[in-house]
């Protein structure tokens, strides 16, 4: 996990959560986090209903 | 290697990243490594075949986590330290062709929360003083890759011009009884009314007083928020709209896509009290002087710090919220 990467003195408080669903108001994100091969982390978000691709957007 | 170096005229850390000069440039379309991953093709950054929005940590980053003490040790004058930090690609879409001004609100509302996640958790990082999140657009500004995408860096300081602006604000609270800087500037130009652009509900887009760029255009929360992360859900909501509506005005304001710098400025992470001090807002600075000549930052800007601007905000703040508005319609 990222946090553990970069961890030295931390004491492991008021980390946010990395990985899951939230919400905030209507909105609600989903976040999945990977590794890939060369150690470097990658981070999917996708949001409820999000299904829009943007060559219909304007 | 990712070292920096002091700079005792300046009082500044400057970062060294070798290891950028042989970052993929203006690759052709079909070979874009910020495209999903498709059947049988070759393997870009994004492991997927398609993605709303992804984050992921720089192939080429000015600074790193575990960044070693730099060989060269610099002098008592002159140190060096780690180039410690963490950089990260974000990518609005997996439509190559896509830009942030095309972008439905909803997908920039979204984007805002992925910025505000960020914030959040690269500031909770114990050598993370400051969330830099920031966009370059066009071959004007010198992007190296085209499609659409947002940078962040997490830097372990915080960066001059954000740490000048934050000074400017403490002390003008510090004489002017508690009040935010940010917030009488923005009570200034809603009474003036000339270099207004859009409106929201819950921000504000403006040509700034003393604009450095032509079109430059600040976007400010009414409200004094330090930071996104401090943004209710109605104002990320109302801040995807008034970046929406000014983004279209930019493309709108000469016939094409317009390039520009776009920076986040909000309260550093660095556990001091920004309360009143910082005041969350978005920062455009737009290259073009005009549709076929830039703003070069030249002698004056780059070797004196002073910039000599052409235009007059009141005059280019009108033609800009025209082309808002005629975009609009």
């Amino acid at each position: 996990m990222i946090l553990d990467r970069f961890a030295d003195d931390q004491s492991g408080q008021n980390e946010p959560p990395v990985q899951g669903v939230r919400s905030r108001g209507a909105l609600e994100m989903e976040k999945e986090r990977e590794t890939k091969k060369d150690g470097r982390y990658v981070i999917f978000y996708s949001f409820e209903g999000e299904c829009e691709r943007e060559s219909s957007e304007s | 290697m990712n070292q920096l170096r002091w700079d005792p005229t300046l009082g500044e850390w400057v970062a060294y990243a070798t290891h950028r000069q042989d970052r993929t440039f203006l690759p052709p379309a079909e070979y874009c490594p910020l495209d999903p991953t498709k059947p049988g093709g070759f393997p870009t950054e994004v492991p997927r075949e398609s993605y709303d929005i992804v984050v992921f940590e720089n192939r080429f980053p000015s600074f790193v986590p575990d960044a070693p003490e730099p060989e060269e040790g610099g002098s008592p004058l002159t140190p060096t330290a780690p180039g410690r930090g963490i950089c990260e690609v974000v990518l609005y879409s997996d439509d190559h062709y896509a830009t942030l001004a095309g972008m439905s609100e909803r997908r920039i509302r979204n984007l805002v929360e992925v910025w505000a996640d960020r914030y959040e958790e690269l500031g909770s990082v114990s050598f993370v003083d400051y969330v830099f999140i920031f966009e370059n657009k066009g071959e004007a500004i010198g992007v190296t890759l085209h499609h659409p995408h947002g940078q962040i860096y997490a830097y372990p300081f915080v960066p001059p011009r954000p740490k000048k602006e934050l000074g400017a604000a403490r002390e003008y609270r510090s004489r002017n009884e508690d009040r935010c800087l940010h917030c009488d500037l923005l009570v200034g130009e809603h009474e003036d009314g000339r270099r207004l652009v859009a409106k929201g509900d819950h921000f504000t887009a403006f040509v700034p007083f003393y604009a450095h760029f032509p079109y430059e255009a600040h976007v400010y929360a009414r409200r004094c928020a330090p930071s996104i992360a401090d943004l209710s859900g109605d104002e990320r909501q109302d801040l995807a709209r008034v970046l929406k509506r000014l983004l279209v005005g930019y493309d709108r304001l000469f016939g094409f896509s317009l390039p520009y710098m776009m920076v986040i400025h909000q309260a550093p992470t660095d556990g001091g009290d920004y309360e009143g001090v910082a005041h969350f807002h978005v920062e455009f600075y737009p290259p073009n002087r005009t549709a076929d000549k830039l703003k070069y930052l030249a002698g004056s800007e780059t070797g004196a710090g002073a910039y000599v601007v052409d235009t007059l905000p009141e005059q280019t703040a009108g033609t800009l919220k025209a082309a808002v508005e005629a975009a609009a319609q």
